[in-house]
């Protein structure tokens, strides 16, 4: 034994906890992936999860440059399509058509807690333009007594 | 900051958090999230799982959380009860995976090869510090206790010695032969300093 090996000790776990951090990093939107998720439980509701069906362009992960992208989001049931399309100084507009079509409200949620929403027409058209980039929920309100639905998190 | 000032400050931190939440106040619990989910991280990382199932085993303590916050009587206690539940949650994904080896040796002496873990651990030789390299060559188990010991606020060694099939008597011993087994190597090391 060295002298004080347990002050040591404490410097070596410190160290070693640091380089953990350094090369085995927790990732990128893992916190914001958690949050939309423990937000979604929290909601003391029924929340039916949309998969993802169909994708063109780049909206997960590392951006497309090309103009325009769309994505299909499903259940049995339900389709939500939706077009990003980029707008000056790097903000995106979200056209969407709700399939059965029918009105409701869309609410599009950020990382960050803020939220922004829009009506749903009888057409299930709906439209949020001027957004900022970055990784969103879309989450849909029908009727009182239909479930809300929610899809996976998306890269704008 | 050393790793005791360090834990009591998140504890409280946590606390606090969880019983604003608890309050009725929705924002608190990103708040907790972002404080607590890079500790997660690394619980679940400790055992041999890959970065997705690693991800699932956060993102699933969080939703257990959420469904079942009634059962967290002691606001205190909710870094502990994330960090059991995580650890449950990857140890379980582990023993699916079938990756961890056998915990009937209790003795960490034994020098096994360093077992990386899916995805990370390539040590690139040029790029890695001395304290990498020496914690690379200690055993899969001496790794492993380590990284949960250093990610942990106040180790609860009853699950630790459930998880690792070493007795909670045991435990104390084996912690203090891994790190000095690292202490000297790195001391060792010419290249090694204290800073």
């Amino acid at each position: 034994m060295t002298i004080d090996p347990s002050a040591e000790e404490a410097v070596l776990l410190d160290q070693l906890r640091a380089m953990w951090a350094r090369r085995d990093p927790v990732p990128v939107d893992l916190v914001d992936r958690v949050m939309f998720a423990v937000w979604l439980e929290d909601l003391d509701t029924e929340v039916e999860m949309l998969t993802m069906t169909a994708q063109s362009g780049d909206l997960v992960g590392v951006r497309a440059t090309q103009t325009a992208r769309t994505v299909t989001f499903s259940t049995d049931d339900l389709s939500i399509l939706i077009t990003v399309s980029d707008r000056p100084e790097g903000r995106r507009r979200v056209d969407g058509w709700v399939t059965p079509q029918g009105s409701g409200e869309v609410t599009l949620r950020r990382s960050d807690g803020t939220s922004v929403t829009a009506p749903v027409d009888a057409d299930g058209r709906f439209a949020l333009d001027d957004l900022s980039p970055g990784l969103v929920q879309i989450v849909l309100r029908r009727g009182d007594a239909d479930p809300l639905v929610a899809a996976p998190p998306i890269e704008l | 900051m050393t790793a005791s000032t360090r834990g009591t400050a998140l504890t409280d931190r946590a606390r606090d958090l969880f019983l604003a939440w608890s309050d009725g106040d929705a924002r608190a619990l990103d708040d907790l999230v972002k404080l607590l989910t890079p500790m997660l991280w690394h619980l679940a990382r400790s055992y041999r799982v890959d970065h997705s199932e690693a991800e699932d085993a956060v993102q699933n303590t969080w939703l257990a959380l959420v469904r079942h916050r009634g059962s967290v009587h002691d606001a205190q206690a909710i870094v502990r009860w994330l960090s059991v539940t995580v650890r449950r949650e990857a140890a379980r994904q582990a023993q699916r995976n079938q990756r961890m080896a056998p915990v009937e040796d209790a003795e960490v002496d034994a020098h096994l090869p360093p077992v990386d873990g899916p995805e990370v651990m390539v040590i690139d030789l040029a790029d890695s510090s001395v304290l990498w390299r020496h914690t690379a060559e200690l055993s899969e188990r001496c790794q492993h206790l380590l990284r949960v010991l250093a990610f942990s606020d106040r180790p609860d060694y009853r699950h630790i010695s459930d998880e690792l099939g070493i007795p909670v008597g045991s435990i104390g011993p084996t912690r203090g032969r891994c790190l000095d087994k690292l202490r000297r190597a790195c001391v060792a090391d010419p290249e090694w300093s204290w800073s």
